[in-house]
């Protein structure tokens, strides 16, 4: 397949001056799920983070093609509407603001991007109905503020449930996994299964295989010291599980030195 | 000549003629008062204890006219019309600067033991009533207040009464020429009674600079409970300064929220005392400031008697070059055993230029005490607004929406639903720049953030 | 049931058993049955001062220490501004007038020439220290502390300067240093704490008589803790002492002061200053335990406390931390603060305050950010008894070009018994929208019920109330070096002793 979704080339980035991510070379189709495993620290989040925008970051070189836009360029919330979509690890609680509030902001926003006109109360009430039915999100988590106390399970169905609203073309779940029990694994899992088509992508960041198992990717990549060091198929996320980072990182590590 | 002077230097040229037009009930404490002023020597200054933004002076020291031979405003009612709350048969009353004017039927809506009236015409049926003494003697404002005062809203609910219908006093700026508005409200809840009163603000012309000097008595009775919200929504070249003060009698309940949406320079003097055991006081401060403005706010509660509780939770939210100031002093004597007293005090700097003091304060001479004070301040959490851009709210909206959430506490406790929504309402246009209330008023309204 | 402290002035009684052979370091051992250790006096023949401030006490106080010119004209500058000030009223201080020409503003021990060692200093003065727990001579030996103590107006001893001279620090009186590093000193002095900071403060400046200079030059981290001890002891006298400490870039250093003074009846009045520079990434650790005599019972006598202290954070990301364990003294009036001027620079502010009988403390900090990324934690714990009052008044201010600052605030205040006030004045003036500035407080008497599950335990109510209380004032005890921490505890253990009714 020739159509390229993303294409980043050369991405570096970094934290108050110090750089995490060192040249990040990723090229995702439609269709496609990609995972980045890779041990702590190693830049996941940075990459993720990057990607959707956080000013907290500052890229320092390189490019990011988002189906012929240049996604670097674009405010968080434009990144948003032409299609990327961040499952946070840490969903942000917001007191104060209800979960309706904050959803029906989200889908106009988008419908303003796209000159169409707001979604009528009856028409986005049933549009909420029916996607919370995909994660078996509770009725009443939507009256309650954003993510405001809701259970680890609750924040992460809840991210799914967005994904679901805001459709996107390419989802970056990062560490959705973290803190989760299996049946809760399961519902998201299979939540994010639901809402894939040939059109759009995923891209999986976690530690561990065991979403894996839920969420089968097409290619694998290894991050590490800022870097993807290592890209494969399927396979080798077990291989991971079963001989851990160390061998990546002396891979690594010996490489650099012999260097 | 401080600012001061100039109101003494008309009262000792104009007293005579001034205490011809005002009731003889009003007249009886002026004396008093001037040798207070006169013993002060001075209004207060930014600087001094209590005053770290605020310069009572300086809003008061423009050449403003007192409408000392009782010049009556035109009659215009159309502020009345644009502030009725709706759903709700409002019991209105309106102040045009300073002079009182029923609302529209009125009396004959005034339900059995319920009285509204010009604090004038109450000084002759009530003269021992309309001067309760409960704002502090030595405060210079409600001295100043007592000096001038000719009228004001009259509020008597008889012991029992439980009145549903909010009594609203609607306060309006109208002159010509710059002018001092001497404002008194007196209300009074009698034994087991129940009410609320919503005092609302609004300017009428803003070519010219106008003040107000107000002065709020309250008092409950055994078991009384009321309700005040005091609603400022002034012009640019509006000055005030206001003194609330209750005393409340055993097992009486207060809430006094107060909202700040527009206006010039405010500075709100809150004191609260208790005089038997059971009492509960509830401030709520709600403050959106924008360029050219400054508001300050602040309390003093006195826990003198036990098992009484007071919590107070004042947000600001500052714009531009806003500035604000809080003060809240919260005293437990000694005695006041079961005291439970909060305080909470937080406030969102928007801008670089926004200035905030904050000074909550707890004296505390009593140990079987619970009393507790916070103070933040700060800006809009970053994460929350990665996390509401991440999902394509534009940040404008977003910042909107988050200022919005971090004042909407203040309201929760507004126990009118209406009230609430309107103040919900009014709060998220002015965050939207959208002016201030009255989409239906004509009032003017030149406010834009 | 307090006893009434012993005041004779002429001989000095011993309170307790005396210095303990075995722990040296031990300010407060064996201090259990007495209300105030401390409170006795020696028979040291003082030569002092007639009483009374003008032009020419200033000038003698000068001539005596030998000053250079440029000190004379500092210290009459700042009695001049003096004399045109007024003595401050402050809230919730009731303070009985102080007749400023009744105090002696020069006392010092009478000695042939200054010691050349310890070997000739004065046995009786030796005597004193040792009493107060401060072996001098033990010391000398002792590796872990470097001190110099403080008698009345003059520095008597300063221990382990030849190993500190070694690394290049200088520890030493300010008197000498005056003498000996007249550049530095200059240069230092009074850029802190101006002399027209205060009422107190303009006239220390005046009439300062000795204290301490520590200079730590750059990259040296000083080995052990350094220390003085303050002691009043002679009758009409005020000390007036002024801390000097200086740590060039990169440099660290850990100081401690420890006061005491004799029970009198008549009120003494401390009025120190001590002024701390931080250069570039250097770091000072301030502790103080504070035990001038409280007063008796019915609030006869005391130390009047009344002390400015200031650090400078000038450096990029240099760190100031004051830790303060306050339970002496009839009135406190300070706040130590930390003007953060540095990038990066860090303020901490540490403290626990006991007050009882009729004692009044008013203490905090300011801390003042003018530097981007500064950053600031003040903790107080006030711990009010009898018929004292204690508050908490403190100043966070963030000037308009200090972005990102942090400051966190918390004041708690426990009340034993139901006389006492616990009061909190925090001011707070943020400039900069992109600060994040917290303060919050509360006060609790101390509960029945962990009282009572004590009791049940088999703990006496007065040892219940003295674990409770070093336990809400751990956080704070924590920060104090280790021999410091265990003597305030104990403390705090015995000035809370019979105060609870």
């Amino acid at each position: 397949m020739e159509q390229t979704l993303l294409k980043v080339t050369g991405l570096r980035a970094g934290i108050d001056g110090k750089e995490i991510l060192r040249g990040i070379d990723l090229t995702v189709r439609p269709g496609e799920v990609h995972a980045i495993m890779g041990p702590n620290g190693s830049g996941k989040s940075t990459l993720s983070g990057v990607l959707a925008g956080n000013p907290r970051y500052t890229v320092t070189a390189g490019s990011a093609d988002f189906h012929g836009v240049d996604l670097l360029a674009l405010s968080p919330e434009d990144r948003s509407h032409e299609g990327l979509f961040l499952s946070f690890q840490y969903p942000v609680e917001i007191p104060g603001v209800s979960m309706v509030n904050f959803m029906r902001a989200a889908v106009n926003a988008k419908r303003e991007y796209f000159h169409e006109p707001p979604l009528g109360a009856a028409d986005f009430l049933k549009l909420m109905r029916q996607k919370r039915a995909i994660v078996e999100l509770d009725n009443k988590l939507a009256s309650r503020s954003v993510n405001e106390g809701f259970s680890g399970g609750e924040k992460k169905r809840n991210e799914i449930f967005q994904m679901a609203v805001l459709e996107p073309r390419l989802s970056i779940l990062d560490e959705t996994d973290s803190g989760l029990d299996i049946d809760a694994l399961r519902i998201v899992a299979s939540g994010v299964n639901k809402l894939r088509t040939d059109r759009n992508a995923t891209i999986v960041i976690t530690h561990y295989q065991r979403l894996l198992d839920y969420i089968k990717p097409d290619v694998v990549h290894i991050l590490y010291k800022g870097r993807i060091v290592h890209t494969g198929g399927p396979e080798l996320a077990l291989e991971l599980e079963e001989r851990g980072y160390d061998w990546i990182k002396e891979q690594v590590d010996n490489n650099t030195s012999a260097q | 000549m401080n600012a001061l002077d100039q109101y003494t230097d008309l009262y000792s040229q104009y007293g005579e003629a001034l205490r011809a037009h005002s009731p003889e009930a009003l007249n009886r404490r002026r004396g008093e008062a001037l040798d207070t002023l006169r013993r002060l020597g001075r209004l207060p200054r930014r600087g001094d204890e209590g005053y770290q933004l605020t310069d009572v002076e300086s809003i008061l020291a423009p050449d403003m006219g007192v409408n000392i031979m009782r010049v009556a405003p035109a009659a215009d009612t159309r502020g009345e019309v644009a502030c009725a709350l709706p759903g709700l048969g409002s019991l209105n009353a309106l102040l045009v600067n300073d002079t009182f004017m029923p609302g529209r039927g009125l009396e004959d809506a005034l339900p059995e033991g319920v009285e509204v009236m010009s604090l004038a015409r109450a000084a002759e049926l009530y003269p021992d009533d309309v001067m309760p003494g409960v704002a502090p003697a030595d405060d210079a404002v409600a001295a100043l207040n007592t000096l001038l005062v000719q009228d004001g809203v009259y509020v008597r609910v008889a012991a029992g009464v439980q009145l549903d219908t909010p009594i609203q006093i609607i306060g309006l700026m109208s002159a010509s020429a710059p002018v001092l508005a001497v404002r008194r409200v007196r209300i009074s809840l009698g034994e087991g009674a129940r009410a609320a009163v919503l005092m609302c603000d609004h300017p009428r012309r803003q070519a010219v600079h106008t003040a107000s000097c107000r002065v709020v008595e309250c008092t409950l009775g055994r078991g009384a409970s009321l309700d005040c919200y005091d609603l400022e929504e002034s012009g640019p070249d509006t000055g005030r300064v206001s003194v609330f003060a209750a005393r409340q009698d055993a097992d009486s309940r207060l809430g006094l929220t107060s909202a700040y949406l527009s206006g010039g320079i405010t500075r709100n003097d809150v004191y609260i005392s208790h005089t038997g055991r059971g009492c509960h006081t509830e401030l709520g401060g709600l403050v959106i400031a924008g360029a050219g403005q400054q508001v300050d706010n602040s309390t003093r509660i006195v826990h003198s008697q036990p098992h009484c509780s007071s919590s107070q939770l004042y947000k600001y939210a500052l714009f531009d070059d806003a500035r604000a100031a809080f003060g809240g002093i919260v005293t437990v004597d000694h005695g006041a055993v079961h005291t439970d007293a909060r305080q909470t005090n937080r406030n969102l700097l928007a801008s670089p230029e926004a200035r905030m003091y904050a000074r909550p304060q707890l004296i505390i001479n009593c140990d079987e005490v619970k009393a507790s004070h916070g103070a933040t301040t700060g800006r809009l959490d970053d994460d929350a607004l990665f996390y509401m851009r991440s999902r394509g709210i534009p940040e404008a909206e977003a910042r909107m929406m988050l200022t919005n959430a971090f004042l909407t506490d203040v309201l929760d406790s507004i126990g009118i639903e209406a009230l609430r929504e309107r103040l919900r309402h009014l709060v998220d246009r002015r965050l939207r720049g959208c002016g201030t209330s009255c989409d239906k008023c004509n009032l003017p309204h030149e406010l834009r953030r | 049931m307090n006893k009434t402290p012993d005041n004779n002035h002429d001989n000095p009684t011993p309170a307790g058993p005396g210095r303990p052979a075995d722990d040296s370091r031990s300010v407060i051992e064996n201090a259990a049955t007495s209300d105030y250790k401390y409170g006795f006096v020696s028979d040291i023949d003082t030569d002092r001062l007639p009483d009374g401030l003008s032009e020419d006490i200033v000038r003698e106080i000068s001539r005596r220490k030998g000053e250079p010119e440029w000190l004379l004209d500092f210290r009459l500058e700042a009695y001049r501004h003096w004399c045109t000030l007024e003595m401050p009223r402050w809230a919730h201080l009731d303070i009985p007038p102080i007749d400023f020409q009744a105090i002696s503003y020069y006392a010092e021990p009478r000695r042939k020439e200054g010691p050349k060692s310890l070997d000739e200093v004065d046995p009786q003065l030796l005597d004193t220290f040792n009493r107060l727990g401060i072996p001098l001579e033990e010391q000398k030996q002792l590796s872990g502390m470097a001190v110099d103590a403080v008698f009345d107006s003059v520095s008597v001893a300063t221990t382990h300067r030849d190993k500190l001279a070694q690394l290049g620090i200088i520890f030493c009186p300010i008197s000498e240093a005056v003498r000996d590093y007249p550049d530095l000193v200059h240069r230092y002095l009074g850029s802190v704490v101006s002399y027209r900071d205060n009422f107190f403060a303009a006239l220390n400046s005046a009439v300062f008589s000795d204290g301490s200079f520590v200079y730590i030059p750059k990259g040296v981290r000083c080995p052990m803790e350094l220390s003085t001890y303050f002691r009043i002891n002679a009758a009409g006298t005020g000390q007036f002492e002024r801390t000097l400490i200086v740590a060039d870039d990169d440099a660290y250093v850990s100081y401690l002061e420890g006061c005491t003074a004799p029970s009198r009846d008549e009120n003494q009045l401390h009025a120190a200053i001590v002024e701390i520079v931080c250069e570039d990434r250097a770091e000072v650790k301030y502790s103080t335990v504070q035990n001038w005599y409280a007063g008796d019972a019915e609030g006869r006598g005391g130390v009047y406390n009344f002390v400015t202290k200031r650090g400078l954070c000038r450096g990029d990301y240099s760190k100031l931390s004051w830790t303060q364990v306050e339970t002496g003294s009839a009135i406190t009036w300070k706040y130590p603060s930390c003007v953060l001027k540095g990038e990066g620079s860090v303020g901490e502010f540490y403290s626990v305050a006991v007050t009882r009988n009729r004692q009044q403390a008013d203490t905090g900090t300011k801390m003042i950010h003018i530097g981007r990324g500064s950053r600031s934690t003040i903790v107080s714990k006030g711990i009010s008894a009898g018929h004292s009052s204690n508050a908490y008044r403190g100043l966070v201010k963030v000037l308009p070009q200090a972005t990102g600052v942090r400051n966190y605030t918390q004041c708690d205040s426990l009340l034993l018994g139901g006389d006492c006030g616990a009061h909190t004045f925090p001011y707070i003036e943020v400039m900069n929208d992109s600060a994040v500035v917290e303060h919050e407080a509360t006060t609790s008497k101390i509960s029945e019920d962990q009282l009572f599950y004590c009791n049940q335990r088999g703990i006496p109510t007065e040892e219940a109330i003295g674990l409770i209380v070093n336990g809400y004032a751990k956080e704070v005890m924590n920060k104090l070096p280790m021999e410091f921490a265990v003597e305030a505890q104990k403390l705090l253990q015995i000035t809370l002793e019979n105060s609870v009714g």
